[in-house]
């Protein structure tokens, strides 16, 4: 597989693209494995968009980060 | 800048002019003209470099309106507050700050030979955030004022920092140096943001000093706060770089050269990249001394700033590289903690990770903060940080 980052990069601006896609970034799953987290500016139950459940072999993790600005 | 929640500072106002406190009363306008005498008149314009709070028309005027105020304030509900300013011609004014527009001849022209000026400011507001919470160990208040030399991790802010009826602030988040100088470190949108004339009539400029604590903490009188600082030129970072970073340099005898920062101690002057996992804190305004994990790396995010303190939309920023941090119902950012320094969570001289500055708005459990690499910010100033 490729790095990480190098999948980021590649996916990113397509994946952000989306009104409610707020950020993409590397992190690990509960199992300590290299994924990818997509944070999302609604609940999932109102995503209106499909997101991938892996990228390049990578698992994707939604998290429902809510909008993020300068704090 | 940040979006912390507000509370009407009327009462302190009155309060501040009880006290007889005649300038620095400050009132944030959508009178293009009524706020050139922020915090009174300690920022003068060029053509009136020499008008200081110490200058002997100024002591003049003050004297005229302290003695006025109450009478003015008498004179209708709609009347929120006096200052001591300067007038359109330059000279020293007395200005009444009014929650709507008073009909013609209720308030005089001129008190003792001296003009008086209405401004319809509206109701007077401050920011204010949440109680500083201190992670359970009974730690300093961030917001408070200090006693010269100052410590980071403390409040502060540009000291021109009001408009549209707010005023703003922020996180001393550490020191760093560069050709042997020393320079504050927080966010550019902390020191710099001001970036259109606006509802203040001024922008962050170079020279302009940076205050502790920030105007939030002190009813928006810059009066109340130190000078510790002052912006220099190339200080602020966005639009242009990857990251949102601004530094003043120190005043000599202000600032706690050490680099020491309230509850954290001295740091190391040597960093260490994040990484997910490591456990981090951090020193900020709002929400005091509070921990976190590193969750994210290389993250890519979109972040829209505003123009001035509760302006409008100036530019929205995409960041690469960025860190990411677990920030449980925003107990470790929250509005006000921007320019925090993120250290490895050790007892002695932790070692720089990051500078916060944006995070979730929704405070729920998956809320998260973002950081900038601090290799990123110290390569930008050709800089190291200030520490042992």
């Amino acid at each position: 597989m490729r790095p990480i980052v190098e999948v980021i990069n590649e996916h990113s601006e397509r994946l952000m693209a989306h009104d409610q896609v707020v950020m993409v970034y590397e992190s690990r799953t509960a199992e300590g494995e290299p994924c990818l987290k997509i944070g999302i500016s609604c609940s999932q139950d109102e995503l209106t968009v499909d997101l991938p459940e892996r990228l390049e072999g990578y698992p994707v993790i939604v998290v429902e980060t809510g909008e993020v600005a300068p704090r | 800048m940040n979006r912390l929640p507000f509370r009407s500072a009327r009462l302190a106002a009155m309060v501040l002019l009880a006290l007889g406190v005649s300038v620095g009363l400050y009132a944030c306008s959508q009178d293009n003209g009524a706020l050139n005498d922020q915090s009174g008149i300690t920022k003068p314009d060029a053509q009136a470099a020499t008008f200081t709070v110490n200058h002997p028309e100024i002591q003049r005027v003050m004297r005229i309106q302290d003695a006025a105020t109450p009478d003015l304030m008498g004179a209708d509900p709609l009347v929120v507050g006096t200052a001591t300013g300067m007038g359109p011609n330059g000279d020293v004014v007395i200005k009444v700050y009014l929650e709507d527009a008073l009909p013609p001849g209720k308030l005089p022209g001129q008190i003792e030979g001296v003009t008086v000026e209405q401004h319809v400011t509206g109701r007077l507001v401050a920011f204010k955030g949440p109680p500083p919470m201190d992670g359970g160990n009974n730690g300093a208040d961030p917001r408070a004022p200090q006693t010269a030399p100052v410590k980071m991790g403390t409040s502060g802010g540009w000291r021109y920092d009001l408009a549209n009826g707010f005023c703003c602030g922020g996180t001393l988040g550490s020191l760093i140096q560069s050709g042997g100088t020393k320079y504050i470190l927080s966010n550019y949108h902390v020191l710099y943001a001001d970036i259109v004339p606006g509802g203040n009539g001024q922008v962050a400029s170079a020279g302009d000093e940076v205050i502790q604590p920030a105007l939030i903490d002190v009813g928006c009188n810059a009066n109340s706060s130190l000078n510790i600082g002052t912006l220099v030129n190339n200080g602020g970072s966005l639009p242009g770089a990857n990251i949102d970073a601004g530094i003043a340099q120190v005043t000599p005898g202000m600032v706690d050269e050490s680099g020491a920062i309230l509850d954290i101690g001295t740091i190391s002057s040597s960093t260490v990249a994040a990484s997910v996992g490591q456990d981090v804190k951090k020193m900020g305004r709002t929400t005091g001394l509070g921990r976190a994990t590193v969750d994210g790396l290389n993250a890519n995010v979109n972040i829209t700033y505003e123009n001035e303190c509760a302006g409008g939309t100036a530019f929205t920023k995409s960041f690469t590289g960025q860190i990411i941090t677990t920030n449980n119902r925003c107990n470790f950012l929250d509005g006000g903690d921007s320019g925090s320094l993120m250290v490895e969570d050790v007892t002695t001289d932790p070692r720089a990770v990051g500078l916060l500055f944006a995070g979730s708005v929704t405070c729920n459990k998956r809320a998260i903060a973002i950081a900038n690499p601090i290799g990123d910010v110290l390569s930008h100033y050709n800089a190291s940080m200030v520490g042992n």
